[in-house]
């Protein structure tokens, strides 16, 4: 069985973090555990002439996160992907999801390896 | 070609209220209205799904619903309630629901957490009013509650006049009926009035009202349940986000990432924000880093660009505005340079984006209450609409669309004015506070103003000697001076203060506390937006002895009637339980609440180009609801009150103490400080004391470019002092060189709900049990003044100087 995981599309993210909130409701988590953290990169100065900044929001995911094996055996998506406001999470089997990456604020992480 | 509107509106501000019998489920109520009776129905939108609204799944039972309110909030969220042995276990957005689509925010997904905190109120609670501001409250009965509101208003009524006794309210709690509960008393006096200008969202209200007869929003689709994929639907070509953090803030009913979809489906972007934003970073050299308080030139300059380039919409201004020639000279007395100079922003992209938006086919604009938080703000917003307007971009697929109460129930209408003619006379009317002040409250805007009740209070007088105080925490969110408006609240005789949690405001002022309910505990439905009606459905009982506000409302309603205005009996709330008083708000929708809630949503069938169609108007003919039948860009309106300085154009005006306006005061202030700054998850003040929240965003922060944090021998994490001369307060500094060095941002409704032992030991100094709520608040230093309008004080451009605590 191949490698399941999350396709991160970070052009859209918009660090609204619902993720890290519908991950820890879900798994009865405390303020202090979370199966996705998210991180701000910049703003960086990219072309100041041409007001190009380099401002995104990047989710990082941590061994707290199973890939909400429970909801999926179900046929639900993970509730991270489910609920991201801007709907910029995908998953599945990571060659799948591979196909989706063309640009550099996209990636993919690779969760039951 | 479309006929060219009459142009004899009638008057509805003069006609005589009209009563009638309406029937719902066999019950006769009477009911009142100074507009005609609708008649017939609105058409349902053909694509609402037939869903479930209840069912098990894997040993929960699930309960479809809509997610408004407590907590605050204004969207009408699809959400599914899983529940377990009578508990709420987890929410998740609803998939099926046209509005969220399956997403919800991080406040939503927490709801649990708010519904079981150890902090909520379980129960009534009295407490003598020389013990104001110390925890001596004892927990009484609700029927004990509902007599001493019923005697304490009875007699401020015998005493002062039943004007005297005001509705005090906040926003984002589904509270619209509390415009009755004053009304059957026979007071028309219901509002903010803490909250000087009423600055969020009435300024822009207010001003498109005077110019369209109605208001405006931007169209994301949210009119069609089919949304993106509606044939019907254009995506714009061209958006300004103008003073708004729409993923954050979710404001005035609109789903913030409806922004996001539509950038995914090609709509560029222009954004108008002191802050670099996430989106602001996605619109390039379109992002206008305008100066705080400089909307008012900005957009003036746009206006001007369009104006004198003849980019607006010729063929359309010729058959549906009035008053494109008076703009153009208006226009003309403006300095292009001098404008954009006043607006912190460079001339080349003024020019580029008012060309871009008025050559884009749609174009939309999507403003917030940056707008509202400015004296200026309201003559801004008249330069706004008018951009839309003359860009032809009214009211069509992928614009700004006009929106009407939904289902054309009036309920739960924006401008809240439940019972106003039916419950009241003339004279009764006639006293509400401010009227002959600011004229803008007098057409057809039912608010008291709060720049005349402020003014009173700045008088020595006592505007106001019994206060219903619900869903308002105002010393930590609206209150400008809070520390100010505090000691005048402190004349009050008799206040009650409804909410969820103890909050400052409550400790400060509450004679009589209660305690209201989450939306997972009551049934309702959700109102406060023009697109459809959804179903509230309770998911659990009540926790302790707390109640749906709008169940108060009722239950003490009867009373308050029956106590101070018994003529009133038969008609102010004739009902027996909620589900009735809903039954007859949502008559004009020709459905009941059961019927509600076995569709959980209900689309009536959107119109666009509603003024071609006689659709705007009263008498049916096309055009729109206002005295010349067109869209006024010269509004009739203020040209009618232009003695109280109102102007019927568009114009600048600088905001009171800024550095164009006060250059003395600019010397020892040289900042410019905003409030408000958004965080995802907060509502105003609510949600402190949400550990998973909190711990995501820990204190108050002012953000601040580093290089003026050198100057100042500030480090990143320091804690600093904003001042001016109203006041100062303490924030934690957080760096972003993308400022403007000489302006700072700062957040808004901190308190600090875990200092609880300092309140629970309190039984002394009143000022010390207040959870800190004066110490990190950016209202401190926000000056009461609204300008001519009464709308809009400066919230959100305040000079200041900043300095390590």
């Amino acid at each position: 069985m191949s490698a399941k995981g999350i396709f991160v599309d970070a052009n859209w993210c918009t660090g609204c973090e619902s993720c890290i909130l519908a991950c820890q409701q879900e798994h009865g988590y405390s303020e202090k555990e979370f199966g996705v953290k998210v991180f701000k990169l910049g703003p960086l100065h990219i072309n100041d002439e041409e007001k190009h900044f380099e401002y995104d929001f990047l989710p990082a995911f941590t061994e707290w996160c199973d890939l909400c094996e429970e909801r999926t055996a179900k046929g639900k998506k993970p509730t991270c992907v489910q609920h991201c406001q801007a709907q910029c999470l995908d998953w599945g089997p990571v060659e799948e999801l591979a196909k989706k990456v063309t640009s550099r604020k996209q990636y993919l992480v690779g969760i039951n390896e | 070609m479309t006929e060219a509107p009459d142009t004899t509106a009638s008057d509805s501000q003069k006609a005589p209220v009209q009563y009638h019998w309406g029937e719902t489920n066999g019950k006769r109520y009477k009911r009142g209205s100074r507009l005609p009776k609708k008649t017939g129905t609105p058409t349902p939108a053909a694509e609402t799904p037939h869903v479930p609204w209840k069912w098990e799944e894997d040993g929960y039972t699930v309960i479809r619903g809509t997610a408004r309110s407590a907590p605050g909030c204004h969207n009408v969220c699809g959400i599914l309630s899983y529940v377990k042995d009578g508990k709420l276990v987890k929410v998740e957005g609803d998939p099926e629901d046209p509005y969220n689509q399956g997403r919800l925010c991080s406040r939503c997904l927490c709801i649990p957490d708010y519904v079981y905190s150890k902090d909520r109120l379980l129960h009534p609670m009295k407490r003598a009013r020389e013990d104001r501001g110390k925890d001596k409250f004892v927990q009484i009965t609700w029927d004990e509650a509902y007599d001493i509101i019923v005697h304490e208003f009875k007699k401020v009524a015998d005493k002062y006049g039943v004007d005297k006794i005001a509705m005090c309210q906040g926003t984002g709690r589904d509270i619209h009926q509390v415009t009755r509960l004053n009304a059957c008393m026979g007071s028309p006096n219901e509002g903010v009035p803490y909250f000087a200008g009423n600055s969020c969202y009435l300024p822009r209200i207010a001003s498109m009202a005077c110019m369209l007869g109605g208001s405006c929003v931007m169209d994301a689709s949210q009119f069609l349940p089919k949304r993106y994929d509606d044939p019907r639907y254009t995506v714009p070509e061209y958006c300004i986000i103008w003073g708004h953090q729409p993923f954050y803030s979710n404001a005035d009913g609109f789903y913030g990432h409806w922004i996001l979809d539509l950038m995914k489906r090609g709509m560029k972007v222009a954004v108008v924000d002191p802050q670099l934003s996430w989106v602001a970073a996605k619109a390039g050299r379109d992002w206008l880093r305008v100066r705080p308080g400089g909307d008012g030139a900005l957009a003036m300059a746009m206006l001007k660009v369009i104006c004198d380039e003849q980019l607006y919409d010729k063929e359309f201004c010729d058959l549906w505005v009035y008053g494109l020639d008076a703009l153009c000279e208006r226009v003309k007395e403006y300095d292009l340079d001098d404008l954009c100079e006043k607006a912190w922003v460079d001339k080349e992209d003024v020019v580029r984006v008012a060309r871009t938006y008025a050559t884009s086919h749609p174009a939309a604009i999507q403003w917030g209450v940056a707008l509202d938080q400015q004296t200026g703000g309201q003559q801004a917003a008249h330069a706004i609409t008018a951009m839309w307007c003359i860009t032809g971009n009214l009211d069509i697929p992928g614009g700004n669309v006009m929106a009407d109460a939904c289902w054309g129930i009036e309920q739960p209408n924006w401008v809240g004015t439940w019972g106003w003619d039916e419950l009241m006379d003339d004279e009764e009317q006639s006293k509400r506070i401010g009227i002959d002040r600011y004229p803008m409250f007098a057409v057809g805007f039912k608010n008291m103003s709060s720049n005349a009740t402020i003014e009173a209070w700045q008088r020595g007088e006592i505007p106001i000697h019994a206060a219903y105080i619900v869903t308002n925490n105002f010393l930590a969110t609206m209150g400008a001076q809070a520390e100010t408006q505090l000691e005048w609240y402190k004349q009050i005789d008799f206040i009650v203060v409804e909410d969820l949690f103890m909050t400052p405001t409550m400790m400060a002022l509450a004679d009589v506390v209660l305690p209201a309910a989450t939306y997972e505990e009551r049934d309702g439905f959700g109102g406060l937006n023009a697109y459809r009606i959804s179903c509230i459905n309770k998911a659990i009982e009540p926790v302790g002895d707390s109640k749906a506000d709008n169940t108060i409302f009722l239950e003490l309603g009867k009373r308050l009637t029956d106590a101070i205005k018994p003529e009133n009996d038969d008609i102010a709330w004739p009902w027996d339980n909620v589900q009735e008083m809903w039954d007859y708000a949502l008559e004009d929708g020709g459905f009941t609440w059961e019927e509600l809630r076995d569709a959980t949503w209900k689309y009536p069938e959107f119109q666009y180009r509603k003024y071609e169609k006689g659709l705007l108007r009263p008498d049916g003919k096309p055009g729109f609801r206002t005295e010349t039948g067109r869209a006024e860009v010269y509004s009739m309106v203020f040209h009618h009150t232009m003695w109280s300085g109102l102007d019927p154009l568009p114009s600048y005006v600088e905001p009171v103490e800024s550095p164009y306006s006060d250059p003395e005061d600019a010397k020892e202030y040289p900042y410019i400080v905003t409030s408000g700054a958004r965080v995802p998850h907060f509502f105003h003040s609510e949600q402190r004391q949400i550990a998973k929240l909190r711990a995501l965003h820990p204190d108050p922060l002012v953000y601040i470019h580093p290089d003026t944090a050198a100057k100042e021998g500030i480090e990143e994490g320091d804690w600093v002092w904003l001042e001016n001369k109203h006041g100062k307060c303490k924030y934690k500094a957080s760096f972003n060189d993308t400022y403007d060095p000489r302006v700072m941002q700062a957040e808004h409704g901190w308190w600090f709900p875990e200092r609880t032992d300092e309140a629970e030991e309190n039984t002394e100094n009143e000022m010390d049990g207040l959870f800190g709520v004066f110490e990190s608040n950016i209202n401190n230093l926000v000056p009461f003044d609204a300008g001519v309008s009464g709308f809009g004080s400066n919230y959100k451009a305040m000079m200041c100087k900043i300095y390590k605590a």
